[in-house]
């Protein structure tokens, strides 16, 4: 689950995924890259994986961008990487990111690492699946072919 | 010289006194082997067992021992308690272990924005 102080549409207006099954970080050429627009819609965003079973783990690149539905090349506005998301067998599990407009880049610098709510996250803590705190489910279509 | 009537009578009493109607049939009369001969009559002296009295105060119980009490009927499985709770538990465990078996996981959370719901391999 995706939270954030990000204006939308005005700061950003769309999200780029990558994921890679494993510990490590997406490179952005292998593993699963989806974009989305998200215009039109407010914090919390959220979406869900789930394990085929291969692989423990999985590790995720999100970015918020702007210029998505512009037609132009986006500017990355906040960027997280969590690597090392551990399955927990047969439960649903969540975890709670933030995006705040105080992690965003300016040009092309970003927040220097040391501040918790900005820095990448590895292997994180995650909680059992809270319904009260979680957007409904909206879609019920078959998942994204992962690797 | 006896007359004959005489000697008719002694002949009966040297015959002995007739068997009783109620022969005992727990002690049937001991073949008592016959020499055969052409003109011998019948020996005059009857059986041991036929001069035998009965006493029939002696061992009542076997003059009227009672019968054995007819076998019971045998009570069908189905009608036994036993057979109900074995069956039923069968039955549960079987209801129970399909439920279990065939109950289907919980839906994956698919969130609010695409891409909703990604498959890990």
């Amino acid at each position: 689950m995706l939270e954030g102080d990000l204006r939308i549409p005005t700061e950003t207006d769309g999200m780029l995924v990558s994921m890679n099954a494993g510990p490590a970080a997406p490179t952005g050429g292998l593993g699963l890259n989806t974009s989305s627009v998200i215009s039109g819609l407010a914090f919390p965003l959220s979406f869900g994986f789930t394990s085929e079973g291969t692989s423990p783990s999985f590790s995720i690149t999100v970015q918020f961008v702007h210029g998505l539905t512009q037609g132009v090349v986006p500017t990355i506005v906040v960027s997280r990487t969590i690597t090392d998301i551990r399955f927990v067998d047969q439960k649903t599990m969540m975890l709670v990111v933030p995006f705040l407009h105080a992690c965003a880049c300016m040009g092309t610098s970003c927040p220097q690492p040391g501040d918790p709510n900005c820095d990448s996250i590895q292997t994180p803590v995650l909680r059992p699946f809270d319904p009260a705190l979680a957007p409904p489910s909206t879609m019920m279509n078959q998942p994204f072919a992962g690797i | 010289m006896m007359p004959a009537s005489l000697i008719f009578a002694a002949a009966l009493v040297a015959w002995g006194p007739v068997a009783p109607d109620a022969a005992p049939v727990t002690a049937p009369a001991p073949e008592v082997p016959v020499a055969a001969t052409a003109a011998a009559p019948p020996a005059l002296t009857a059986p041991p067992v036929a001069k035998m009295t009965i006493d029939r105060s002696a061992a009542p119980e076997l003059l009227a021992a009672p019968s054995p009490p007819p076998p019971q009927p045998r009570t069908p499985t189905y009608k036994r308690w036993q057979f109900w709770v074995i069956a039923g538990g069968a039955l549960a465990t079987a209801v129970g272990v399909t439920i279990a078996v065939t109950r289907p996981g919980p839906q994956p959370y698919t969130g609010n924005v695409p891409p909703y719901l990604i498959s890990v391999h």
